[in-house]
C-alpha cells in the first residue's frame, strides 16, 4: 500500500484505484470485530437493520416483538476498544408501537429525521425521530414483509409496499394515501426495491416464483418478468416465465443499478442484467435458504470484484457477484441470520439474527495490535509506579555525601 | 478456522502466471485424441472443461456394462475439478453449441445434466437401436440439428415430418420421453440402467460416510472401501458426483482431503 501511495503522489496510479484496491482489501478480509460491540438491549429476535445514508451514524433496528431500537454507531471515546450506546427506543408495550414482529425498517434516505418501519400488523408507521412517535400510519389488508424508498427521487415520496395480498402498493408521504396498486403477481409478494438508477424502475419479487420490473410512471402492466432460462429450454405448454423454481426472498440492486440479484427458496442465487432482464448465468451453487419471509443482503461499495453478503441458516457467505467463487463464510450467530448490510462508508458489515445479537464484521488488522500495544504500555506504567512504592531501593554505589542533583 | 483470502494481490504486486503457448502444446500431447484438437492453428489445445471431460470419461467404467453404455458424465461432477462453477457453465454451454457433446435431463433431480460425446452417442445408437428409417432420419436431422434437451412435438410432426408411428417408434427405441402434453425430453437407450446403478451407487457411498464417526472419512480410506455390487459405476465417480453435488464438503488436512457430509 506504502507503494501505491508513493505512486499516487507521482501521477502515475489513479487515486480511485488506490480506494478501489484498499476497499477491496478490507472487503475481502472481514471477521469478527474483537473490540467493538453494539449494545445488547434486544429483547426478541432482530429481523431488520438500515444504516443512514447520510452520516453512518445511526444503527437502527427492528425487532420480532414489535421493538426499535437506535444505537449511535461514532467512536468518540478515544480508544478502539468501543460499545456502541443506545440512543433511543421505542418498547413493545408502547401504545404506539406495532404489535406484532417488525419486518422491515428505513431511514429517510436524506437525513434522520424520519425513518419508517413496517410489519406484520399489516401497518406501515412513519416515525419522527425526535419524538420517537409515528407522524402517520397506514392500514393495509395483508402483512407486509418489505417496504423500500428510492434513494434518488427527487420528484416524488413513494414507498413501495410488499404485502401478503396479490398487488404491490404505492403510498406517496407527501399527500398521505396509497396512490398505486401494481397488479402482476398472482401470490403474496415478498420483496420490493427500488433501482438505485432509474427513479421510476421497481423490482418485486412474490411467491409465485416470479421478480417483476415495473416502470411506475406507466399506466399499463409490468416491463418484464425475469426468465431464469433466457427463453429456452421450455416447452410451449408452459406459458409462463419464472425467475426462480420457489419463492423469490430477497433482491438487491448493484450500486450502480447494472444488475439485480436475486434470492429464492430453491437454494440459488441469481444475477440479472436490469435494461436487458437476461439471466447472467453466474453459478453461485447451491445456498441453503429456508426462511419464508424477506431476506435482507447487501453488496460492497465500491470493490473492484464486488462482493455479497447473503445470510443463509447461521452463516453469511461471501460470494464475488460476476464468477461465482465463493470466498468466505463468516460464522458468528448461534441461531439463523435475517439480515445483512452494509456500512455506507466504512467496510463494515452488520449481520442481525435471530438470537437478539448484532454482530459488527470488519478488516482491522492495525487496530487490534495498536490497540494491544496500547494496553500493554498502560500496564507497563503501572507496574513502575507500584514497584516505587513497595520496594526500598538499594543502590550499593551510593554514599552519604554526594546528592542526586545535578551541580 | 475457515481460510482467510491472501493479501498480496490487491495492489496488483504479485505476479501472475499466464500460460504460454508451449504449455498449451504440453496438454495437447498428453491429451493427444485427435478428436478434441480444435481445427484452429491458434486454439489447438484444450480448455480446463474440455480436459476435466476428457478425465472423467476415462474414469467411467466401460467394462462394468458390457458395452451397453456409452461414457456418461454429470455437469456437476466438472464443478469438483474446476472450482469456478460459471466458466464450466460457459464452456459446457460453448461445446454443446459447437455439438461436440450432447446434454440430456435426467428426471432424478432437477439440475442433474447428463453429456455424452456425440461421436460415442452416435455409435451407441447405430449399435442398441433397431433399423428402421424413421429412426436413421432422427439420427440424422434431429440430433444434428436441434442441440437442446427437450423437443416439442410440433417441431418433429411439422418441420422434421415425423408421423404419429415414427415418434413411438422412437419412444420404444428410448430415444424419446414424454415431458408433458406437447413436448418430449431427449433420451439414448439403456438410460435407465445407468440411472439405476447410478442413484444406487450415491446412496451407498453416502451410506458409507454417514455411518462413519462424525460423518467425515479420508478420501483415500473410502476409496479403499469396497462398494456394493449393484454400484457398478465405481467409487471415484461417486466421489466427484457428491463433491460436484455439495453433498460433502471437503475440507484439506494435513493426512490428505477429508470428506464431510453437509447437515441436509
Amino acid at each position: 500500500m506504502i507503494q501505491c501511495l508513493e505512486n499516487v503522489r507521482a501521477g502515475i496510479v489513479e487515486p480511485r484505484a488506490l480506494i478501489r484496491a484498499e476497499s477491496t482489501k478490507r472487503s475481502y478480509n472481514l471477521h469478527l470485530c474483537k473490540h467493538r460491540d453494539i449494545e445488547n438491549v434486544h429483547t426478541a429476535g432482530v429481523n431488520a437493520l438500515d444504516v443512514d445514508a447520510m452520516e453512518g451514524k445511526y444503527l437502527l433496528s427492528g425487532s420480532a416483538d414489535g421493538s426499535l431500537h437506535i444505537h449511535d454507531l461514532h467512536n468518540f471515546t478515544g480508544s478502539p476498544h468501543f460499545t456502541s450506546k443506545l440512543v433511543c427506543e421505542v418498547d413493545r408495550n408502547l401504545q404506539t408501537a406495532h404489535r406484532y414482529s417488525v419486518e422491515c425498517v428505513q431511514w429517510y434516505p436524506f437525513d434522520t429525521g424520519l425513518f419508517t418501519t413496517s410489519g406484520m400488523d399489516k401497518q406501515l408507521k412513519i416515525w419522527d425521530t425526535n419524538c420517537m412517535k409515528p407522524a402517520d400510519t397506514f392500514s393495509f389488508e395483508g402483512r407486509v414483509f418489505q417496504h423500500h424508498m428510492s434513494h434518488i427521487a427527487t420528484r416524488n415520496c413513494l414507498v413501495a409496499v410488499a404485502t401478503s395480498v396479490n398487488h404491490i402498493l404505492l403510498v406517496d408521504l407527501k399527500s398521505g394515501s396509497c396512490t398505486h396498486e401494481l397488479r402482476g403477481h398472482t401470490s403474496s409478494t415478498l420483496a420490493c426495491r427500488w433501482s438505485p438508477r432509474e427513479e421510476y424502475l421497481l423490482a418485486t419479487g412474490s411467491c409465485d416464483n416470479k421478480v417483476l420490473l415495473w416502470d411506475v410512471r406507466a399506466a399499463k402492466c409490468c416491463l418484464k418478468s425475469l426468465d431464469q432460462h433466457n427463453g429456452k429450454g421450455r416447452s410451449s405448454s408452459e406459458a409462463t416465465s419464472t425467475a426462480h423454481d420457489g419463492y423469490v426472498n430477497g433482491l438487491c440492486f448493484t450500486h450502480d443499478g447494472l444488475f439485480l440479484l436475486s434470492y429464492g427458496t430453491d437454494h440459488r442465487l441469481r444475477l440479472w442484467n436490469t435494461f436487458s432482464g437476461n439471466n447472467e448465468m453466474v453459478n453461485y451453487g447451491k445456498i441453503p435458504n429456508d426462511t419464508k419471509k424477506c431476506m435482507q443482503f447487501d453488496i460492497t461499495i465500491k470493490c473492484d470484484p464486488q462482493l455479497v453478503y447473503m445470510p443463509s441458516d447461521g452463516n453469511i457467505l461471501m460470494y464475488e457477484i460476476q464468477t461465482g467463487i465463493k470466498v468466505n463464510t463468516l460464522l458468528g450467530h448461534y441461531n439463523s441470520v435475517n439480515s445483512c448490510i452494509c456500512h455506507p462508508f466504512y467496510h463494515e458489515l452488520y449481520s442481525a439474527g435471530n438470537d437478539r445479537n448484532v454482530l459488527i464484521w470488519a478488516a482491522d488488522y492495525c487496530q487490534s495490535t495498536a490497540f494491544d500495544e496500547h494496553l500493554e504500555s498502560q500496564t507497563q506504567k503501572k507496574e513502575s509506579s507500584k514497584r516505587r512504592g513497595l520496594f526500598v531501593q538499594r543502590n550499593v554505589t551510593a554514599d552519604t555525601w554526594s546528592s542526586d542533583e545535578e551541580c | 478456522m475457515s481460510k482467510r483470502p491472501s493479501n498480496s494481490n490487491f495492489y496488483g504486486q504479485s505476479k501472475i502466471f499466464r500460460a504460454s503457448t508451449s504449455l498449451a502444446q504440453v496438454k495437447a500431447t498428453v491429451f493427444g485424441d485427435a478428436n478434441n484438437l480444435d481445427v484452429s492453428p491458434f486454439t489447438f489445445a484444450l480448455s480446463d472443461t474440455e480436459a476435466a471431460l476428457v478425465y472423467l470419461k476415462c474414469k467411467f467404467p466401460i467394462e462394468n456394462f458390457e458395452g451397453k453404455l456409452p461414457p456418461v458424465i454429470l455437469v456437476h461432477q466438472i464443478y469438483s475439478i474446476i472450482k469456478c462453477k460459471t466458466s464450466v457453465d460457459r464452456e459446457i454451454n460453448c461445446l454443446q453449441a459447437k455439438g461436440v457433446i450432447r446434454l440430456f435431463k435426467l428426471g432424478c433431480e432437477e439440475t442433474a445434466l447428463v453429456v455424452i460425446n456425440s461421436d460415442d452417442l452416435v455409435n451407441h445408437i447405430t449399435q442398441h437401436c433397431p433399423k428402421k428409417p424413421a429412426i436413421n432420419r432422427f439420427l440424422n436431422n434431429v440430433i444434428l440439428k436441434v442441440q437442446d434437451v427437450s423437443i416439442d412435438k410440433a417441431l418433429l410432426q411439422g418441420d422434421m415430418g415425423f408421423s404419429q408411428q415414427d415418434i413411438s417408434d422412437l419412444m420404444n427405441a428410448g430415444l424419446l420421453t414424454l415431458r408433458s402434453a406437447g413436448s418430449f425430453w431427449f433420451s439414448f437407450p439403456n438410460a435407465g440402467e445407468f440411472m439405476r446403478s447410478y442413484l444406487k451407487g450415491r446412496k451407498s457411498v453416502l451410506r458409507t460416510i454417514r455411518k462413519c464417526k462424525f460423518s467425515e472419512i479420508l478420501q483415500f480410506e473410502l476409496q479403499q472401501r469396497k462398494l456394493e455390487k449393484s454400484a457398478k459405476l465405481g467409487i471415484l465417480y461417486h466421489i466427484h458426483d457428491i463433491i460436484g453435488a455439495e453433498l460433502v464438503k471437503c475440507v484439506e488436512t494435513t493426512s490428505g482431503t477429508l470428506l464431510r457430509l453437509t447437515k441436509k
